[in-house]
């Protein structure tokens, strides 16, 4: 059996040893000198040598010598093959043959000398790659517990950034003032409820570095919170099994708050346009010979305190002819309007004089031989657009501000649409939509409308709640109020407003001014025709964002 | 340089903090670390010596350093205190025998001077277990309200579910922005 594995110069220094039985260093660094004696004694090329207890099978290798100490009764043939399993490996580590390297690699190398040789002194029956394979100690198994463990720290990750949104979420909410009902669970919620004056005094720490709108929601919630604690005090007490459903139920119940909260905005944009009953269409109005209508659409965005964000007008002046004899015929657009005005962005149809037009504020064909279609369709001659800057109110007919308040005695809020018209008309049938869709009903609060019959008109998990009043009178103000359930205040937003007006009178003018002056034959100036005017102005985006 | 890197790091809002997790043997710190690191439930043996790992939330990288509560070992608790920006005092709700030996243990760490500034956080563990005490309970029996030069945060938490533990770290993470 191999009693020692060593490594020595060829003077004799011992650089290391593994020693393979229960030998001390004395003994080992006897041996080894004994083994220098022999081998200076020998002449032949024999590569090992014996003494009286032990034999010495070595190798030369550069400046040195590995040495296998064997008993005497060892196989020398198999103690040959292990020396040279030694030897590759050694050779394999090394890349020069210095002390220095020997050491830095002494593990690598003595870890190795106890692959091929096991302790006890017997040979493994390895070659040598199969060494180097065991010594990398590659694992298919490790890597893929690597992997999984990779897995679960991205899944943790994921886990973590959607934990700290809810806790974002469930922030907002509270900010705001509204305490959700389903089974809270997380801790400040649950010993709100105590009345426990060191709880008190331990939230009162916590949210003494809160912002002040914290703290006095806080103060707000934890009165609603008493009334919460019966229902709250025993989901933390039921087995952990329980409470994993208890969070699930949670994250269900506060996924659903969050859909009816949020899912009706996108849509809400649209509502004023389609979701709202569209006002009738215009059954096509009467014509009489010439018909124009002068059509106005007002796009406006407003912030909650009432500031102008954005108006827009696009205007058009549509010609209607349903006789032949009134075909040729020109439009003559009223004095006080400047045509030239560039904020107006005026567009001609293609088929009409532009250069009358800018000139004479003539709308007339440019091709004179040519007449107006005289189908009774209604043909667009005249487009316009405006749009006006921030804060300016040039193009808002209906101002609006609003006031939410959470509500004292109904879970949501208190809310104000104050809204003002600077219209010469009378508004019809004027529409609010707020994007929620509550379980509780809307309270129209009569005492402090302005308009006494407002009502709902429309509720819908889509559209959200839409309220009516029926008029708004001419360059009035006024005031709807009412209490409504909603998650938080964002929810209400934003809150669309649709109305129409429209009306037909030959001298009418639309609301940025427009107006005809007369129609005259196409030959003739002199010569007028009867014609009638409807003029419109309709909301298209009309928001508060 | 270093101030260089550091303005570099403030300014994509990416901070570290350095937070200490102690408390009584089996009061389920190695758990909580492993359920924050890995999202799961680890079969844990007692701690000898520490855990640490690095846990992102939100735009702080916490490196939590879990070290071994047993009685023989506590005294090496005093060399982690350097540079620890929060403090985990995770307490087994469910252990009323030993809630005073918690209470003597903390409040002498209260009164470590390398731990003046740390922001002190105490889970209440363990919630899920039918004879677990309160927060409130808990908060009153530890002492946590005389507690004056420090913000302090109490969470009831259940490691094995993960209840509360994040709700910890937002605290950590707001109480780490009020600081700066």
């Amino acid at each position: 059996v191999v009693l020692a594995a060593s490594i020595t110069t060829r003077q004799g220094k011992p650089l290391l040893s593994r020693q393979f039985k229960d030998l001390s260093k004395d003994r080992v660094l006897e041996l080894l000198s004994n083994f220098q004696n022999l081998v200076s004694e020998i002449s032949s090329d024999h590569t090992f040598v014996e003494d009286k207890h032990v034999r010495y099978v070595y190798r030369p290798f550069d400046n040195y010598y590995i040495i296998l100490i064997t008993n005497r009764q060892s196989n020398i043939i198999k103690d040959l093959a292990t020396l040279n399993l030694f030897s590759q490996t050694i050779n394999s580590y090394l890349s020069s043959f210095q002390d220095q390297e020997i050491f830095h690699n002494a593990f690598e190398i003595l870890s190795s000398f106890d692959e091929i040789v096991s302790m006890g002194g017997y040979k493994e029956n390895l070659s040598f790659t199969q060494v180097q394979t065991y010594l990398s100690m590659e694992s298919h198994e490790e890597r893929i517990q690597e992997i999984i463990e990779r897995n679960k720290e991205i899944e943790a990750t994921e886990e973590r950034k959607r934990r700290a949104k809810e806790i974002a979420r469930k922030e907002h909410e509270r900010k705001h003032g509204f305490m959700s009902s389903n089974g809270d669970y997380d801790g400040a919620n649950r010993f709100m409820g105590s009345k426990d004056p060191n709880v008190t005094n331990a939230i009162n720490s916590y949210y003494s570095h809160a912002s002040p709108a914290a703290q006095q929601s806080y103060l707000q919630s934890s009165h609603a919170a008493a009334a919460e604690v019966a229902p709250v005090a025993s989901p933390m007490a039921t087995s952990q099994r329980a409470g994993h459903s208890a969070t699930g139920g949670m994250k269900l119940g506060g996924g659903a708050g969050r859909r009816a909260g949020a899912a009706p905005r996108p849509s809400a944009i649209s509502s004023a346009s389609s979701g709202t009953p569209p006002p009738p269409e215009e059954d096509v109005p009467e014509n009489n010979g010439i018909l124009i209508s002068i059509k106005e659409v007002i796009n406006a965005e407003f912030s909650r305190d009432g500031t102008i964000h954005s108006s827009e007008l696009k205007g058009v002046l549509e010609l209607r002819i349903n006789d032949h004899d009134l075909s040729h015929s020109n439009l003559k657009l009223a004095d006080s309007i400047d045509v030239r005005d560039k904020s107006f962005q005026f567009k001609t149809h293609p088929n009409i004089d532009k250069q009358s037009f800018l000139s004479t504020k003539l709308i007339s064909l440019r091709d004179k031989s040519k007449a107006f279609p005289a189908n009774d369709q209604s043909l667009g001659v005249l487009r316009w657009r405006k749009v006006a800057p921030a804060e300016d109110d040039s193009l808002i007919p209906l101002t609006l501000t609003t006031w939410v308040s959470p509500s004292e005695s109904q879970q949501g809020f208190d809310v104000i649409i104050e809204y003002e018209s600077v219209l010469e008309t009378e508004l019809a049938d004027v529409i609010f939509t707020i994007p929620v869709f509550p379980q509780e009903p809307v309270d129209i609060n009569t005492e402090s409308s302005t308009c006494s019959d407002a009502e709902v008109v429309n509720m819908d998990q889509e559209m959200g709640t839409s309220i009516k009043i029926s008029k708004i009178a001419a360059n009035d103000a006024g005031a709807l109020a009412f209490t409504i359930e909603a998650p938080y205040e964002d929810a209400l937003y934003p809150m669309t407003v649709s109305f129409q007006e429209s009306t037909r009178d030959k001298l009418a003018k639309s609301f940025t001014g427009m107006a005809i002056q007369s129609v005259v034959m196409a030959n003739d100036h002199d010569q007028e025709l009867p014609y009638d005017v409807i003029t419109s102005l309709k909301s298209d985006e009309y928001l508060v964002q | 340089g270093l101030f260089a890197s550091k303005l570099f790091s403030n300014l994509f809002g990416n901070k570290e903090m350095r937070i200490l997790m102690v408390g009584l043997d089996g009061a389920g710190k190695t758990t909580v670390l492993y359920k924050l690191k890995l999202g799961e439930v680890i079969t844990t043996i007692p701690t000898i010596g520490f855990n640490v790992e690095t846990v992102q939330y939100k735009n702080i990288s916490f490196t939590v350093w879990d070290v071994g509560g047993q009685d023989r070992i506590r005294s090496l608790w005093r060399h982690y205190y350097r540079n620890t920006e929060g403090v985990i005092f995770v307490v087994d709700s469910n252990d009323r025998s030993r809630i005073g030996e918690a209470r003597e243990v903390m409040q002498r760490m209260l009164n470590e001077d390398e731990l003046r500034n740390a922001a002190w956080l105490v889970f209440a563990n363990k919630q899920d277990l039918p004879e677990a005490m309160s927060a409130a309970e808990i908060t009153e029996k530890l002492g946590l309200h005389s507690i004056r030069n420090r913000p302090w945060f109490i969470q009831a938490t259940c490691a094995t579910s993960g209840e509360g533990l994040y709700e910890g770290l937002e605290w950590l993470s707001n109480s780490l922005k009020n600081s700066t």
